[in-house]
Formats: structure tokens, sequence, C-alpha cells
């Protein structure tokens, strides 16, 4: 029985990946968004599926601290799963919005796993799951903050992954989604969109197999080893 | 010591704490008993507490042969215990299907062999436990006592078993005498596997699931009084790396019927490649992979319809079980208040582990709910708590005789 603690659960990709958990193990979930009646019908669908037991709490990514406080302490966390983001509409050189970005897809994503490290090293395992994406990979126009936070929290994971490489039963998996049908890309025309539940099951085998970094669809990881070799007085010019 | 983890890798586990069992239950954490950890799902695992790793309890005590009674330690296996015993014509007269079990796994899960219709299961053979408590008091009790009836198929959950005294049988010799028929659908499988246990003493069906009607061979066996050498062909598994898929499966199917029905007839084979086949590879459940395997086990009443029903489920599901096995158990009822076996057939169904499975094996649990069966819970790790109480009715009288430190995932999962 896992302990299971999701923050941005009302997403639509982490909802798809909370019901697939639930019915793969029975276990207690610790869900966390802004929209607590959202997450109310969630946990009733979850203990539907297999959840033995769930609580819901209030999250805001820019009051991380708060959310963290009213969590206190869980005795143990077995998974933990970072799945809120914000992807704002085609806006560059917005202060405003340069804050948001950055305070919701990686500050905040960074204090949460901090947060919680020093249970993961008491109980000498676990795994942290964070949805970051491929936009990280390589900075595109109408993108650069998103990029930018995204990567940041790349970069993250991979320096936290050697910090923390002494303890081999814990995971750090660095979700890399490529274009998922959700809320968040409402009205959007991706390339080949793939579905929230999609992702979630190549999430769970990634989680079962002790990946370091996942994209999904699995056709990504060779669109963006292809992108990240353009040279860059090449790519300065594409328009895509 | 390996790590802790189940025989199935499933439910998946990490970082789980344990130490050797030094005497004392510590009580910083909740505690559950190790054996060899053969048990497939979540019954030997306290992820959330610590884990006691019996090894240390490893002695021979006494034997009487006189009276026909072994005492041995909980950490002794059965591998030991059947090599000491042989070489005196004795033998135990409950096995299982490997002898890399304890004599504390198996009072714990009330296991059962192919001898179930002769001499029950292996509580049945126990005539007395040693078993120590948390608060530190130490139990001697025989089959009057309501503990002693916690404690068989008690899951590890009523104290740590130190020591137990068993019956043990008299055997002619090392050998087995081996009779193989073939069966062809379902009604010839389970006439024919009634019919056998009339006459033999260890008997047991294979089931080909991977055609449109089910196939079978019978096995059964006595000892006889020939004499064979120990077998010592060990081929090892060491890495999980998933080879059990639609296609090997198929293979390993048909190449184990044409084997068999090669042999069709009698034959004498020694006792580890009859009762023990899969010990010959070592670490076979790793080629499930990281996700591992289940092994989902139900008794029910002996009618060939519930049979038949299990086989379309699966096939409706389009899974080709890895093995299928059939048992007979016959009258004789359980010690132990928990335990699994009852009057019915018994079948064992091999799955790699996934979502499709899982979820299959969700509809086999309901459904043999509703036909008044049971589940095995030595391998079970998907059972819900409303089904399993309507399976084991003596829950309640278990209850009253739990450790309050003892706790295990499968505990955590169906009744807390
Ligand atoms: C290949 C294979 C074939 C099998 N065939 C059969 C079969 O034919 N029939 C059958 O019935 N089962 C069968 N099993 C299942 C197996 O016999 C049981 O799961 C058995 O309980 C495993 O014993 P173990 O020593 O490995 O115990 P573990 O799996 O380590 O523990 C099992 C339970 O016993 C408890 N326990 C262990 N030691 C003690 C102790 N000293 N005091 C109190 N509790 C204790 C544990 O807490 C746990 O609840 C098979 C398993 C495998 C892998
Ligand atoms: N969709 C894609 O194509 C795609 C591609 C690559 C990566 N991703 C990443 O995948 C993750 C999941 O996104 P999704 O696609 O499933 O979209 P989604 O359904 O829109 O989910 C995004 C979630 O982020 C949460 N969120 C936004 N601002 C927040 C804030 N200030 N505080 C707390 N939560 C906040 C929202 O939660 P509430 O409003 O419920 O609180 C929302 O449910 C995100 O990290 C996203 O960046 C998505």
């Amino acid at each position: 029985m896992k302990n299971i603690v999701c923050f941005g659960a009302n997403s639509d990709i982490g909802k798809a990946l909370l019901k697939i958990l639930a019915e793969f193990e029975a276990s207690n979930f610790f869900l966390l968004s802004r929209e607590i009646t959202q997450l109310n019908s969630l946990a009733s669908e979850l203990k539907l599926i297999g959840a033995k037991n769930v609580e819901v709490y209030e999250f805001d990514a820019l009051k991380t601290d708060e959310a963290l406080k009213n969590l206190g302490k869980i005795d143990r966390v077995d998974y933990l799963l970072i799945c809120h983001g914000y992807l704002p509409k085609y806006k560059f050189f917005s202060e405003e919005e340069l804050e948001l970005v950055f305070r919701i897809n990686c500050l905040s994503v960074i204090k949460i796993i901090e947060y919680f490290i020093p249970i993961f090293k008491n109980q000498k395992g676990g795994k942290i799951v964070v949805i970051t994406s491929v936009a990280g990979d390589r900075g595109r126009k109408k993108l650069g903050y998103y990029s930018a936070a995204k990567a940041g929290v790349d970069a993250y994971l991979s320096a936290l992954r050697q910090e923390m490489s002494d303890y081999r039963e814990l995971q750090i998996l660095t979700v890399k989604p490529g274009f998922v049908k959700t809320k968040m890309t409402e009205g959007l025309n991706g390339p080949f969109p793939a579905s929230p539940e999609d992702v979630a099951e190549d999430i769970l085998k990634a989680m079962i197999k002790n990946k370091n970094i996942l994209y999904t669809p699995w056709f990504w990881r060779f669109i963006m080893a292809f992108i990240k070799i353009i040279p860059e007085s090449v790519f300065k010019r594409l328009n895509f | 010591m390996a790590v802790i983890e189940s025989w199935g890798h499933y439910p998946p586990v990490f970082g789980s704490k344990w130490q050797y069992f030094k005497g004392s239950i510590p009580k910083e954490h909740s505690v559950l008993p190790f054996g060899l950890g053969r048990s497939y799902g979540d019954v030997c695992l306290n992820t959330r507490g610590t884990h006691l790793v019996t090894s240390t309890l490893d002695s021979i005590l006494n034997l009487d042969v006189e009276n026909g009674f072994l005492t041995v330690q909980a950490g002794v296996s059965i591998k030991r215990i059947l090599s000491f015993l042989s070489r005196r014509n004795l033998f135990l007269p409950v096995v299982p299907g490997t002898q890399y079990v304890t004599v504390g796994g198996a009072i714990a899960n009330d296991i059962h062999g192919k001898s179930h219709h002769r001499e029950g299961s292996f509580g049945n053979n126990v005539s007395e436990i040693t078993l120590l408590r948390s608060n530190g008091e130490i139990h001697n009790l025989t089959n009057k006592d309501g503990l002693f009836r916690a404690t068989v198929g008690g899951l590890g959950l009523t104290g740590l078993i130190l020591s137990a005294k068993l019956r043990v049988i008299k055997i002619p010799g090392k050998t087995i005498q081996q009779k193989i028929t073939n069966v062809y659908g379902l009604n010839e499988i389970t006439q024919g596997l009634i019919e056998e246990s009339a006459a033999w003493p260890y008997t047991v069906a294979w089931l080909d699931f991977s055609r449109d009607t089910i196939r079978g061979i019978l096995i059964s066996g006595a000892f006889s009084d020939r004499n064979s050498r120990d077998p010592n062909i060990k081929i090892k598994f060491p890495f999980q790396i998933k080879i059990v898929n639609k296609w090997t499966i198929n293979a390993l199917n048909l190449f184990y019927y044409w084997v068999k029905r090669m042999r069709t007839g009698n034959s004498f084979i020694h006792y580890q490649n009859f009762f023990f086949p899969l010990d010959s590879i070592q670490g076979w459940n790793n080629a499930y992979g990281k996700w591992g395997l289940m092994q989902w086990q139900a008794v029910f009443p002996k009618e060939p319809k519930i049979i038949e029903c299990v086989y379309k489920l699966i096939r409706e599901f389009n899974e080709v079980p890895s093995l299928v096995v059939l048992k007979d158990f016959g009258d004789i009822t359980p010690n132990g208040l928990l335990s699994f076996p009852k009057k019915g057939f018994t079948l064992a169904i091999d799955f790699a582990v996934n979502l499709n499975t899982i979820r299959l094996v969700d509809r086999l649990n309901e459904f043999i709910a509703d036909v008044g069966g049971r589940i095995y819970l030595a391998k079970d790790s998907r059972l819900k708590t409303k089904t399993f109480s309507k399976m084991f009715n003596m829950l309640d009288e278990f209850i009253k005789y739990k450790d309050p430190y003892f706790e295990s995932d499968l505990w955590r999962r169906l009744v807390n």
C-alpha cells in the first residue's frame, strides 16, 4: 500500500495518472489543487476504482509554503507527483507573466521537492515524478518563459539525481510530454496530439521500470533529439 | 540476505526495513515475520514497519521416529527438512510446489500440496506450536487452543512462531512412481482428476488454456521403494528481464504438453522432480521482468462450469496464462480460522502483471465471491475488503487473537 501525494491533482494528465495508479494498487491518496470541489469528485471516483483512502487539500502554487504547512507531516510518501503547470497565452516581454510562469512552473516545483527530500532520505526510497515538457529541451518563440521555466526544472532534477545517487531506491522521473489534449492546450493545434490516458500509462510504465527521463509519447524522444542538434544559426531562422 | 520482496514482485516495494529475529520483538515499529518470501503478494510485506527475518531460527530440534514427530525451529526450510527426513525414509505429509518455504511460512499460510485429498493442509499435520507474542509471552499451543487456530493460516499476524512439532510419514524410498494421463475437455479433466485422487496419494492436473478447447495432463504419484540419486541440475535466472509474453507462453505450453504426452503412462522420478519441478530454475520469477507476476488461486465447488467461466473470462480479456494448475481438495477441514482450503477444486493461474491482467483478476475475484468460493491470500494482492469478508467468515473471531504489533500490507489493504 502506497502513500501518494499529488500536486496539481486536477490537471488532466494528473487525473489520468491518479486513476491508473488507483487501479494498479490500493493506496492512500493526498490530492492538492486550487479546485476543492473538483478534487472531491475525483476523490470519490478514485475510491470507486480502488483507492483505500483519499484526502484533499487546497494548493495555490503562488502560496506553496502555505499549502505545505496545511498538508503537514505525512509519515511516509511513496510517490510524489507534481503535475501543475501554467502555459501563458502568447505573452512575452511581460514582467507580470514572467513572474507567474516561473513561480508556478519552476519555483513552487523545486520548493515542494525540497520539502519532501528529508522524508525520502529517511525512508531510503520512493518515487518523485515531475511533469516538465519537451518545451524545456529548446526554447521557441512565444514559449520563451514557459520553456525557460521547464528547462530550469529539468536542470534541477538532473542535479538532484546526482545529489541523491546514494539512495539507490529513490527514483526521480522527469516526464516530458509532447502535445497532449488537455485544458491547458484547449483551442491549440499541436502536432501528434496524445491523450492524457496514453501519457498516464507511459508514466506508470516508466515508474515501474525506474527510468530517469521519459518522453511521452515515445517518438518525442527522437523528434527532440533531432531538434536539439539543429545548429543555432539555422534554428533561429526557423518558424514553428 | 536478499532484499525484502514478494515472489511476484507485485506490488512493487522499495526501501523496506528488516532485521534478523534475535529472540525478542522490537517495539519501535510494527513488525511482520519474514520467511523466504515465497508468497506472491503482500501477505509477507510490511512496508510501513519492519520485517523480522527468521533465518536465525535454523535448528532441527528433535526427531521422534517412534511416534512420527519432528520438532523444528520456524525458520528451517522444507528443503532441509526433506533432505533430513528422506534419508531416514521419512517425509512430510504436506509439501508445497517449492522447497524454498520455511515452516513458519507454511503454517502462517496453512499451505497445501498435491496430497490435500488424503492429508488435508499443513496445519492439519502440526501438533504443537510455540508462539512468541509482542508482550514477551511464549505460548505452547496445541490444536485445542483458540490461538493455535488463529496462528494456523494466521498470516504472521498473531505473533512469531518459534518452533513447531510436525507429523511425519514413512516412505519406502526417495522415488515416486508417476502416472501421466492425457485428458481432453473439461469433463474428462475434472472426472479424471476425481478418479485419480481416489486411487493415488498425490494428484494434480496441468491445464492448457491457450486453445479453443481446454486440454490437460493428469499427474498422479505414490512413493515407491526404487532409489535414485538426488538431482542437481540448476539453471539460474539472475536478471529481471521480461521474456514471458504470449509467444513464449504458447511455445512453453506446447512444449510442456508434448514432453508430458510422450511420457504418458507409468514412470519413476525423484521426489524433488515430482514435487518441485520449478525449483530447478532459480529465480524464474525474474523472467516476468520489472512488472512481475500474479498468481490467482481460488477454491470453489466441484463444478466444471465454474472452470469454464474462468476460462471464458480470461479469453474475453484476450490473455493467455503462463501456468494453470488444478487440484482436488478433499473433505478434511483445515485447523485455521483464515485457512484457505475447503472442499472443492482449486485452480491456480499465473499471469504477467499489466493493467489488463489486473482488471481481469479483479473480475475473477468478484466472480469467485459470487459462486461461494475463496481466494488464496498467500497469492493475492487484489482482493477488496468487501469480497474478503464475504469469503472468510471467521474474520471476527480471528481479530480477537491478532497481535497489536504485528501488521502487514495485506492486512492494511483488507482490514484496517
Ligand atoms: C513456486 C512456488 C510454488 C508454490 N506452491 C505452493 C503450493 O503448492 N501450495 C501452497 O499452499 N503454497 C504454495 N506456494 C506459496 C508458499 O508456499 C507460501 O507463500 C508460503 O507461505 C511461503 O513461505 P515463506 O517461508 O517463503 O514465507 P513468507 O512468504 O516469507 O511469509 C509468508 C507468511 O508467513 C509469515 N511467517 C513467516 N515466518 C513466520 C514465523 N516464524 N512466525 C509467524 N509467521 C511467519 C509471514 O509473516 C507471512 O505472513 C508456492 C510458492 C511458490 C513461489
Ligand atoms: N498539455 C500539454 O500539451 C502539455 C505538454 C507538456 C507538458 N505539459 C505539462 O503537463 C502538466 C499538466 O498539465 P495538463 O496538460 O494536464 O493541463 P491542465 O489540465 O490545464 O492542468 C494544469 C493544472 O495546473 C494547475 N495550476 C495552474 N496554475 C496553478 C497555480 N497557480 N496553483 C496551483 N495549481 C495551478 C491547475 O490546477 P487547478 O486550477 O485545478 O488548481 C491545472 O489543473 C503541466 O505541468 C504542463 O505544463 C502539458
